[in-house]
């Protein structure tokens, strides 16, 4: 898959959206990226298992024949650390108010020490495979996942949200993780109600990440694109540097 | 751990009978029609189709949102048509009282299927989408036609055996999003979500609902991707009511309006509006 040949010398960069959210959660950033001709493609995350939504990002990076940047949001942060893991073309990680687990952490784990959410946060769909698609209950969507959203946008995301397993969340890391021998980034929104920052500061720090705080909720890349952005760019300057 | 989160994580250890039990305790579903009894108001059920995703119905959400409508734009999978129909048919028995359902090109193979035996379903509403009959699949519909270029899509081999098709960037905006704002469109190239091979030529079964079912369509004049003229012979074969907007393939990004007129209008006639 090469898309834009005029681009041949900068990396691909691909975004991994992560749970209820999709690809469009991404749209700020990949304009501007797209208009500095950037190649950019943001595939689905299915949020099925952590397995396989990793293999299917890996089997997407497989068919770009060149080097990728790849950027993780939320759930979205463990995909792209398994994903990586001895892809060779992908040159950093960049994580915007991701998780990033250890071998045998998930998120749930990750998010045991915080004090837990009211126990209607999440709608439940029972599925015909006997897993658990979980939803974000709407009326909880504004406040404690997109913190900072304007109100009429917030509803608009919550109705095309996409759900996740509850399987994904409690599943565990595996021991290959990308993170731990790649070069890192981390934008961390100091307001995000779905993360607590210490624990995404704990992550970021242990992955040696390059941080970046930001005055946003959960969603910075919406709030803030242009901090998402210099992160992927110094990535790519790095990742340059060092080819 | 939290009492919450531990017994979470619980469900994915122990299975689905533990997973059940512990749902109907500590998670109360408040049920998903948020709008009042005394009112017998649709909640809006949108399907997006393939090389996009829910995002494509913003502009028609926002709109009926603001009109005070309860809206969900699920995830449609682009997997195969039957496990597709699945996960909509699954979501739509989590919704109490009427549904109007909405289906974008392939989407509107899949909510065809998704909607048979559910009496929930009240009218359906297909914009530039497939209405295909039994045995039918979009590959077949689309044979008469001309074929596009050889690069037009792009393939990606996943897992097992499996194809992902998506649409070449370079041909997204000329064809796919034809009279979407360029740099809109571009973006939409980079966020489109793949449709299996195997889904492309997946037959449609014997029940459809759109036999029984109330329907309605809308036609975009300035499609590309699935020929007017199929769209029409698809409609009148359903027996819908059609309207025509001067729109690309997803004509309900630059011309909600008339997806919303025809979601109203299905509204009206089976007295849910």
């Amino acid at each position: 898959m090469s898309d834009n040949a005029r681009d041949a010398g900068k990396p691909a960069i691909v975004l991994v959206h992560g749970a209820w959210a999709d690809s469009s959660c991404w749209n700020d950033v990949v304009g501007r990226m797209q208009a500095d001709g950037y190649t950019v493609y943001a595939p689905p995350n299915p949020l099925r298992s952590l397995a396989a939504d990793a293999a299917s990002i890996a089997a997407f990076l497989k068919a770009i024949p060149g080097p990728v940047i790849l950027v993780g949001h939320s759930y979205g942060g463990a995909v792209i650390s398994v994903a990586s893991a001895g892809r060779s073309n992908v040159k950093a990680l960049v994580f915007i108010d991701a998780f990033v687990p250890d071998a045998g952490e998930s998120c749930l784990g990750l998010l045991s020490s915080y004090p837990a959410p009211p126990s209607d946060l999440f709608t439940p769909v029972q599925l015909d495979s006997g897993e658990t698609d979980l939803y974000f209950t709407p009326k909880y969507f504004n406040a404690a996942f997109a913190t900072g959203i304007e109100a009429k946008a917030a509803a608009v995301m919550a109705a095309t949200q996409r759900p996740v397993t509850a399987g994904a969340l409690g599943e565990n890391a595996p021991a290959e993780l990308g993170w731990k021998a790649l070069p890192n980034w981390y934008v961390l929104g100091s307001l995000d109600q779905a993360i607590p920052p210490p624990l995404k500061s704990m992550m970021a720090e242990r992955a040696k990440a390059s941080i970046t705080h930001v005055t946003a909720g959960h969603l910075s890349m919406i709030q803030h694109p242009e901090t998402t952005i210099s992160a992927i760019v110094a990535a790519c300057e790095a990742a340059v540097l060092v080819s | 751990m939290s009492q919450f989160l531990e017994l979470v994580a619980k469900w994915h250890v122990r299975g689905a009978a533990l997973c059940v039990a512990i749902m109907l305790v500590f998670v109360p579903v408040a049920g998903r029609s948020q709008t009042t009894n005394q009112s017998q108001k649709a909640t809006v059920v949108l399907v997006h189709g393939a090389w996009a995703d829910a995002s494509s119905f913003d502009a028609v959400i926002g709109l009926l949102q603001t009109a005070g409508y309860t809206v969900y734009a699920p995830p449609n999978e682009l997997r195969s048509l039957a496990s597709d129909a699945k996960v909509i048919s699954t979501f739509l028995k989590t919704i109490d009282g009427p549904v109007i359902l909405v289906g974008h090109s392939y989407g509107g193979a899949v909510i065809s299927v998704a909607s048979v035996g559910n009496p929930n379903v009240k009218a359906l509403v297909y914009v530039d989408a497939f209405v295909p009959d039994a045995g039918e699949s979009p590959g077949s519909l689309l044979a008469p036609y001309p074929a596009p270029p050889k690069d037009f899509f792009t393939a990606v081999p996943f897992g097992s055996g499996g194809v992902d098709v998506y649409i070449a960037q370079k041909y997204y905006g000329p064809v796919f999003a034809s009279d979407v704002p360029a740099p809109k469109a571009a973006a939409m190239a980079a966020e489109q979500r793949p449709l299996t091979q195997a889904a492309l030529t997946d037959k449609a079964p014997e029940d459809e609902g759109w036999k029984s079912i109330p329907s309605w369509y809308v036609v975009g004049d300035a499609d590309l991707v699935i020929p007017p003229a199929l769209q029409l012979k698809m409609a009148e074969r359903a027996k819908a009511h059609i309207s025509h907007t001067d729109g690309s393939h997803p004509s309900m990004v630059e011309h909600p309006e008339a997806t919303v007129a025809a979601i109203m209008a299905a509204m009206s006639a089976t007295q849910t509006r």
